[in-house]
């Protein structure tokens, strides 16, 4: 299943006697989910403390013309 | 005291290593922010730690280094959390610099409900009451360092009032009686000076320029009719000028750092970066033919009456009022009429949907699918107006999937993204592997997402997902470098 989809090397699959389907993933390849067409490819830095600046963040802006983007895309 | 010099750096950045690496001699300190690097886990005694191996990837970097403390200033009367300095000198010990550093600014107020984080580093009460708060806290954080503390010339975006002590009679009279050295952000105050406040010409005939050990440089940018200190560029034309007129009359000058945010140096390009650190080169190398230094700070003008505002009452009214909240009293009325609060809250505002942008990426991504940038607007208002600002990306993060899972929204996948995330969150922040039980086949789920779309068809079922942590997790948290053009 994950494999298929090419969720990525690393990734597992198991299908449990309960019937549960366990797919064991890496933090590096979950994390990178999230990221693979993100701003950011620094973790890190999302789970500490913001830098030094006292300017504007621009990531929500950015993540939301990123999904105009790609609805119009989608649309056309 | 004799400093050693070290030259000309760069704020560290994992996507900088590259130019590090191919430049010791160009750039010769780095400076580090420690808390950039730490992860936080509230439910442990020691609650902060560096991400492991963050620390040796900076250390066995060629340059000398440099500590810039940024989630623990000592500007305000608030004495910064003693345990967060302990995992500062984990830093000191394994890199060896100098001296640190630390903002004279404040990030820490308190109302009825309790103690909370800003969300920004918020300006001190210039008056004796905030030199006198800030002397306390600068003392007890040095008393508590290895090495000497520098503290930071801030940025302040409220318009000067007649009853304050100026920036720079503010800051020589902290750095005087507290006996601790100065970082000049050049950047900061000519950000200061673009939006009404004294001129760096000014602030420098006030201050005891013998204790500027260390310079910051910077870009910016417009919002709103204000300049913001952003790090988001090239450091001004106009800027740099000044930089090679002030460079000659600091005499014990012992390091200059430009600082760019890592998103804006990767759209820059490290070339560009590369070429802005020649030109602050240039002008170290050539500060000792300029004017002669002539002993400063006997320029301090007389400060003003002081006002019965103490500093405590000042932090606790600006921190209420930039994170939404309504303080009363004359106080906050005058400060509620000054755009720059109007400014702050907008930088508040943004800073945290960054944060939960960058930690909750795709349930962001589903809210923004599904509700539309109002609608997901609409649900970070009612977040941040039910929790104040987390210092750290983990806690906003877990803070705002709390809030989401107390809504009851009616949104596909919902609670199988936000379970998933938060798994991937913990265990980075834990080192231990956590399971999202999930009610949908997560791989086209996930991977739709992160292609910005929702699915055309998931299966229903009983899935489990375990994130566990792997040997390539350092380099998870830690990112790709840039590539050099």
């Amino acid at each position: 299943m994950a494999q298929q989809h090419g969720m990525s090397e690393g990734t597992r699959v198991h299908h449990l006697p309960s019937g549960v389907i366990r797919v064991v993933v890496p933090a590096r390849i979950a994390s990178d989910l999230g990221r693979m067409q993100g701003i950011t490819k620094e973790i890190l830095g999302e789970l500490g403390c913001g830098g030094c600046h006292s300017g504007y963040d621009l990531r929500f802006e950015q993540e939301n013309q990123f999904i105009i983007n790609e609805q119009g895309q989608i649309a056309r | 005291m004799t400093l050693p010099e070290l030259g000309v750096g760069i704020i560290y950045a994992p996507a900088l290593e590259p130019l590090l690496e191919a430049a010791p001699d160009l750039i010769t300190v780095v400076e580090l922010e420690p808390q950039m690097l730490w992860l936080y886990d509230p439910e442990e005694e020691q609650p902060y730690r560096f991400a492991p191996g963050a620390l040796e990837r900076v250390r066995r970097l060629p340059q000398a280094k440099l500590v810039h403390g940024v989630g623990f200033p000592v500007g305000g009367s608030r004495i910064p959390d003693p345990r967060a300095l302990d995992v500062v000198n984990q830093a000191i010990e394994a890199l060896n610099p100098p001296w640190v550093s630390e903002h004279l600014s404040f990030n820490r107020a308190a109302d009825a409900s309790g103690e909370f984080n800003t969300g920004f580093l918020l300006p001190p009460l210039p008056t004796q009451s905030g030199v006198d708060g800030a002397v306390g806290t600068v003392r007890s954080v040095a008393a508590r360092l290895p090495v000497p503390l520098a503290v930071e010339t801030g940025v302040n975006y409220l318009q000067p009032q007649p009853w304050e002590m100026s920036d720079g009679a503010f800051a020589a009279a902290v750095a005087r009686t507290a006996d601790c050295g100065i970082l000049l952000d050049l950047h900061n105050l000519w950000t200061n000076c673009c939006n009404g406040r004294q001129t760096v010409e000014e602030f420098l005939e006030e201050i005891p320029l013998e204790r500027v050990w260390e310079v910051h440089l910077a870009g910016g940018m417009e919002l709103d009719g204000y300049w913001l200190d952003a790090h988001s560029g090239p450091v001004p034309e106009d800027l740099l000028a000044l930089f090679e007129r002030v460079a000659p009359r600091l005499p014990e000058l012992r390091a200059v750092i430009f600082e760019i945010m890592p998103a804006f140096a990767a759209s820059l390009g490290l070339d560009a970066v590369r070429g802005q650190i020649e030109r602050l080169r240039a002008i170290w190398e050539g500060r000792r033919t300029g004017a002669a230094y002539v002993a400063s700070g006997r320029a301090t003008r007389p400060p003003p009456a002081d006002t019965p505002l103490d500093a405590r009452t000042w932090e606790d009214c600006l921190g209420a009022l930039v994170v939404g909240r309504r303080p009363e009293g004359l106080l906050a009325g005058e400060l509620t009429s000054d755009p720059g609060v109007a400014i702050l809250q907008k930088l508040v505002w943004n800073f945290r949907a960054g944060t939960v942008t960058g930690t909750l990426k795709l349930t962001t991504r589903l809210l923004l699918i599904t509700q539309g940038a109002e609608g997901t607007r609409a649900l970070l208002d009612g977040f941040f107006r039910s929790s104040p600002p987390q210092l750290f990306g983990s806690a906003e993060a877990e803070g705002f999937a709390r809030y989401l899972a107390g809504q009851k929204l009616d949104v596909p996948y919902l609670a199988d993204v936000l379970r998933f995330e938060c798994a991937t969150l913990r265990t980075l922040v834990h080192g231990r592997s956590r399971v999202a039980r999930l009610h949908h086949d997560p791989a086209p789920l996930l991977e739709a997402l992160a292609a910005g779309r929702l699915p055309a068809q998931v299966r229903e079922g009983n899935y489990e997902v375990e994130i566990t942590p792997d040997r390539a997790t350092t380099e998870a948290l830690m990112g790709q470098p840039l590539t050099t053009t």
